[in-house]
């Protein structure tokens, strides 16, 4: 069988994009209870 | 020994905020953490980094709506139930010093108002801009959206109109805004206002300022006790 050196020379070999580092999960202060005292993404505050 | 005496104390805590010059909670929030930083005793230690975040984003730019309007059509909110909850917020915007005037408030997409924060923030004018566009928008009851609007704002703090006109017709600082809101994503947030403390605690909302006090106590404790 005859193989075909083109298709081969033509590849590119491309290094992945390096992953964004991932920040350390935060430590949250507990609210106070009651109202969040936030609006959230859709615009609803309470 | 005092705190300071620590090599990592004598770096700025920095406070990363997100907010949103829409949204209520972070006027207030906004204004209580100042008097939390003007109560502690390290407080010109501490470095404030504004972040933006949208609220509404799809809402059409160029437009304006009563704030009180859009949210009885979107949310179905009873007017009783909208009044009792502006005068919740206007009691304890009162007591931080803050004139909330619900009935003037507008809707309107806040992409350009960002624009007008960073352009601030090129110019050291960060803080002063948030403050400002928070008392036009929840005060007097001006249109945000409106170009001539943000650039008498931005001539208000000493930044050139040209420069405020251009930045907003050609759309700058795009890039820097889908970045605070992609590291917004990043650490989980999902709602304004939303204070980070040295890239490690977090504190979520408008809370009191004895919550704010504790954020600012605990950090400088963990640069006191990390070692040099």
């Amino acid at each position: 069988m005859q193989s075909s050196n083109t298709e081969t020379e033509d590849l590119v070999l491309v290094d992945p994009e390096p992953a964004e580092p991932v920040p350390a999960p935060l430590i949250l202060l507990e609210p106070v209870e009651g109202e969040s005292g936030m609006c959230d993404a859709d615009g609803w505050c309470n | 020994m005092s705190a300071s005496a620590f090599g990592p104390a004598a770096e700025p805590i920095v406070v990363d905020i997100w907010s949103d010059v829409v949204c209520p909670w972070c006027y207030l929030g906004n204004a209580v953490f100042k008097q939390a930083v003007e109560q502690f005793p390290h407080g010109s230690s501490v470095q404030v980094r504004y972040h933006s975040f949208q609220l509404n984003p799809s809402f059409p730019v160029g437009e304006a709506v009563l704030a009180d309007e859009y949210l009885a059509q979107n949310f179905k909110m009873p007017k009783a139930q909208l009044e009792a909850s502006h005068a919740q917020l206007a009691a304890r915007g009162a007591e931080a010093g803050l004139d909330y005037q619900f009935s003037k408030t507008v809707m309107i997409n806040t992409l350009d108002a960002h624009r007008m924060i960073h352009l601030a923030k090129a110019h050291g004018q960060e803080l002063p801009m948030v403050d400002r566009l928070f008392r036009a928008e929840f005060t007097e009851g001006l249109n945000l959206s409106d170009h001539a609007v943000l650039a008498d704002l931005a001539v208000e703090l000493g930044l050139d109109r040209a420069e405020a006109e251009k930045a907003l017709e050609t759309k700058a600082y795009e890039q820097d805004i889908r970045a605070d809101l992609a590291q917004a994503r990043q650490l989980g947030i999902s709602g304004v206002p939303f204070f980070v403390f040295d890239n490690k605690r977090g504190v979520s909302g408008a809370q009191p300022i004895e919550m704010f006090r504790k954020a600012l106590d605990v950090t400088w404790q963990d640069r006191a006790a990390s070692p040099a």
